[in-house]
């Protein structure tokens, strides 16, 4: 069955995109309103995606990241949310953050349209009875709401390496390193709880009302695990050893390839206890 | 706060180690002398990383040295501190916290691309697909079993060793610091500070408008003189030290895992109504481990999703028997185990009974196309075809047989959807261990045959498979310090990220008609923001614009 959320979903797809152009040539052509314009239909495209989500949701009668098209779907929606929120942290000096919108906007459009490509089913189908718990809804979304914040910390220390590398070849970075370098550390702090919350919590607590054990060391669990020690290490690094800017950059560069790789790359090449589709 | 690069003169931020400019080292001018245990610590830090003393701000100790002292040697810092003070320092020590963080990283990392026990494939697929030096590799450093080898452990005893010191240090701190009330700043000066005007207001207006700014953004302040100053969440500033205390209790409930235990009941829908009783010293399959109750498996029911093939979910009734009387029942499925006395019982599995199934084999001659019997055979039974010297073993049975990349396999579907049986011909009367060859016919394509020079042809006519029932049973004594653990920790993390505490210093200066707004060290892009936000806010108080908005 085709969810009428896939309607949704086009719409936010559409706004996505052409959010992205507003923020291009607001940047292009030095027009601030534009940028303003970009965020507004970025918000449009969110607020028709958060709609579609909650059709399917209501369709399938179970919080909507069941498969990987769902999570997919979801995780693009939690990306937006996250850059939103940034916004509104900085919401006085939110021209300077058109750039990083851009990215974030083209990025959710490419998530969106990977979802809807041959490779994943938008089909809503019945779960199966491991999955039939809502600490699945708990598990999946906290965990994602925490990768949607690193995924934002990704793109603005990938831009802070690559500006940087500008700077030091005397050109100028069209967008402050200090700022790019504080979003990063503040959607990684906003990020972390709920990635330890869902990933590591709730998992813990599902684990052990499905299997009958809260750690299995499942290939799973372990690059989780991997993948949280390489946040926790950003976090000491930063707070207690003074690392900011280029290292702190790198380190939240790296876990961010591990977190996607946990959430994609283990069911793909390696098997255990997640293998569910 | 930016310095200069004594090298090359660019400005470069505060707390770098190099220069990013010129890539020289820099005579760290930003390095503070510790006042409790003179460590030598980076800039605008709030506890010292080798004592855990709490560095007060505004206090006198900001002052910077003027040469780069070299760490001393070990030797000597024995010699200074004793051998007890040196050893809990360096377990204690942050620079030992990131090498061993790391090292676990990458060992799980490790553990999570190798196969781990109990699942390691056996030593020669391993010896094949990672080749003689891999595998030497491997078994040497026990990469198979990384979570359970003698030196992961010693890493994690290091690594709460370490914890523990930090913790305590870092609590020793924390709590010295939230029973300190704040003091108002000694020296003042605008150096970081955000400024606003209040010429032509008096400075009781002034006041007036910082005290409401200040509420509006939550502080508990204090005044003094021509000071307000005041925090804001002071009590998470108590965030890490619950969080690392969550990972302790959380290895603790881990550690107690050493006294779990876990076992796995079947049985098919012939057996209902089967008690398994407590394993006693004879009996030891078909009971329960380390328990003094029974369990009576009454009955078991699966339900189909309408119009698929897949199960919509699986029942099992289950009745605690204990001293002889019946006290629980309970219907579970996934993920609603039943749980009496610290054991819990988990719906498993549900599926067909292969290896108790029984079918009709005919038999064929190809040539003469003369039917030579049928045999009503059990898995792993064995009969005779008349008048040769052939035995036919029914090996295997399907009920939805698929060939998967790794050989056949039977796909678990509510009703059978391709029946097969898996067949192996012995030869003679001796020795009949190693099967001549085997063969397998389907009951819906009874004209596929593999073996088109042998003599005989199979035909799978009936059968009949019994479902199965699977209830895996765990106690793990850990599980709720783990469980405690967690939320202590999450408490901890959201308290430190979610409301970070801030301090503020609104300093009046009624001679050049300003206010100087300052916050406490080690500021963050966003906290500089804050103070000027604060500036901002008080002069539109000022203006009599803020009045509206909640006070």
């Amino acid at each position: 069955m085709l969810s009428n959320g896939v309607l949704f979903f086009n719409i936010a797809v559409i706004g996505y995109l052409l959010s992205f152009f507003l923020y291009l040539f607001s940047l292009i052509f030095k027009r601030v309103r534009l940028g303003r314009a970009g965020s507004i239909v970025l918000l449009i495209g969110f607020a028709a995606q958060m709609l579609g989500l909650l059709l399917r949701t209501i369709d399938i009668k179970m919080f909507s990241v069941t498969d990987t098209y769902e999570a997919l779907i979801f995780y693009s929606w939690v990306f937006v949310l996250a850059y939103l929120v940034i916004e509104l942290l900085y919401r006085g000096i939110w021209q300077r953050l058109r750039l990083v919108g851009m990215f974030i906007a083209i990025s959710a459009f490419g998530m969106i349209a990977a979802a809807a490509s041959p490779l994943f089913s938008a089909e809503t189908h019945p779960l199966i009875p491991a999955l039939q718990s809502y600490w699945l809804a708990l598990h999946v979304s906290c965990t994602i709401v925490g990768e949607g914040f690193f995924a934002v910390a990704f793109v603005t220390s990938f831009l802070f390496l690559l500006f940087e590398r500008r700077k030091q070849q005397g050109g100028d970075p069209p967008i402050s390193l200090e700022l790019l370098d504080d979003i990063s550390y503040k959607a990684v702090a906003i990020g972390f709880p709920f990635f330890t919350l869902g990933g590591l919590f709730f998992g813990a607590i599902w684990a052990k009302h499905a299997w009958g054990s809260y750690w299995s060391w499942d290939p799973k669990e372990t690059f989780m695990l991997v993948t949280w020690l390489v946040y926790v290490l950003y976090l000491h690094m930063r707070v207690r050893y003074g690392w900011r800017e280029r290292r702190a950059a790198w380190i939240a560069v790296i876990g961010f390839i591990l977190a996607l790789f946990t959430f994609a790359g283990v069911n793909f090449l390696l098997s255990g206890l997640h293998s569910y589709t | 706060m930016e310095l200069t690069c004594p090298h090359c003169g660019a400005k470069i931020p505060a707390g770098s180690k190099f220069c990013p400019q010129c890539g020289q080292r820099l005579t760290p001018e930003a390095e503070l002398t510790c006042p409790h245990c003179g460590a030598q610590i980076p800039a605008e830090s709030k506890f010292c990383p080798q004592c855990g003393g709490a560095l007060e701000e505004g206090a006198e100790l900001a002052k910077p040295k003027p040469k780069r002292a070299k760490r001393p040697g070990i030797r000597e810092q024995i010699k200074t501190k004793g051998f007890f003070n040196w050893a809990l320092d360096t377990l204690g020590s942050i620079r030992l916290t990131i090498p061993l963080l790391v090292i676990i990283t990458l060992a799980a990392a490790v553990g999570g691309i190798i196969p781990q026990a109990p699942h390691t494939p056996n030593a020669n697929l391993l010896y094949h697909s990672y080749g003689s030096f891999w595998y030497n590799i491997i078994k040497f450093f026990l990469l198979d079993d990384v979570f359970h080898s003698w030196w992961f452990l010693a890493l994690m005893g290091l690594f709460s060793i370490n914890l523990i010191i930090c913790m305590v240090r870092r609590l020793r701190g924390s709590i010295k610091l939230l029973a300190a009330p704040l003091q108002p700043l000694s020296r003042v000066s605008a150096e970081g500070a955000a400024v606003a005007s209040f010429q032509g207001r008096s400075l009781e207006e002034a006041r007036e408008a910082a005290r409401h700014v200040l509420r509006k953004r939550r502080f508990r302040f204090r005044e003094e003189g021509e000071q307000l100053f005041g925090e804001r969440w002071r009590w998470s500033r108590l965030g890490p030290d619950l969080a690392h205390l969550g990972i302790l209790i959380i290895l603790v409930g881990g550690l107690l895992g050493i006294f779990k235990f876990s076992g796995y009941i079947s049985l098919n829908d012939t057996e209902l109504g089967k008690v398994f009783p407590p394993c006693s010293a004879e009996q030891q399959t078909e009971c329960l481990k380390k328990a003094d109750f029974g369990i009576k498996v009454d009955s078991f029911r699966a339900e189909r999703y309408p119009d698929s093939m897949m199960y919509k979910g699986y029942w099992t009734t289950l009745t605690v028997i204990d001293n002889g009387k019946e006290v629980k029942t309970k219907e579970i499925r996934v993920n609603d185990p039943l749980t009496y006395r610290g054991i819990s019982f988990y719906q498993t599995n549900y599926g067909d009974d292969l290896n108790s199934a029984e079918a009709t084999i005919a038999v064929e001659d190809r040539k003469s196309g003369k039917s030579l019997g049928e045999f009503k055979v059990k898995v792993g039974e064995r009969f005779q075809i008349p008048g040769s010297e052939e035995w036919v073993e029914f090996s295997h049975f399907f009920t939805s047989f698929y060939y998967g990349k790794n050989g056949p396999i039977n796909i678990n579907t509510p009703e059978p959807q391709n029946p097969a049986a898996f067949l192996q011909l012995y030869q003679g009367t001796g020795d009949l261990a190693k099967p001549d060859y085997w063969d397998i016919t389907f009951a819906n394509f009874p004209e596929t045959h593999l073996n088109q020079d042998k003599p005989y042809k199979f035909y799978l006519k009936d059968y009949f498979v019994p479902k199965l029932d699977g209830i895996s049973y765990s106690r793990n004594p850990g599980y709720h310090v783990v469980w405690w653990g967690f939320v202590t920790m999450m408490i901890g993390l959201f308290g430190v990220f979610y409301l970070a505490p801030r301090r503020a210093w609104v300093l009046l200066d009624p001679p050049k008609g300003r206010a100087l707004i300052k916050g406490g060290q080690r500021l963050s892009w966003g906290g500089k923001h804050e103070l000027e936000r604060i500036a901002r806010e008080f002069e539109r108080e000022l203006k009599g614009e803020g009045k509206g908005k909640g006070g």
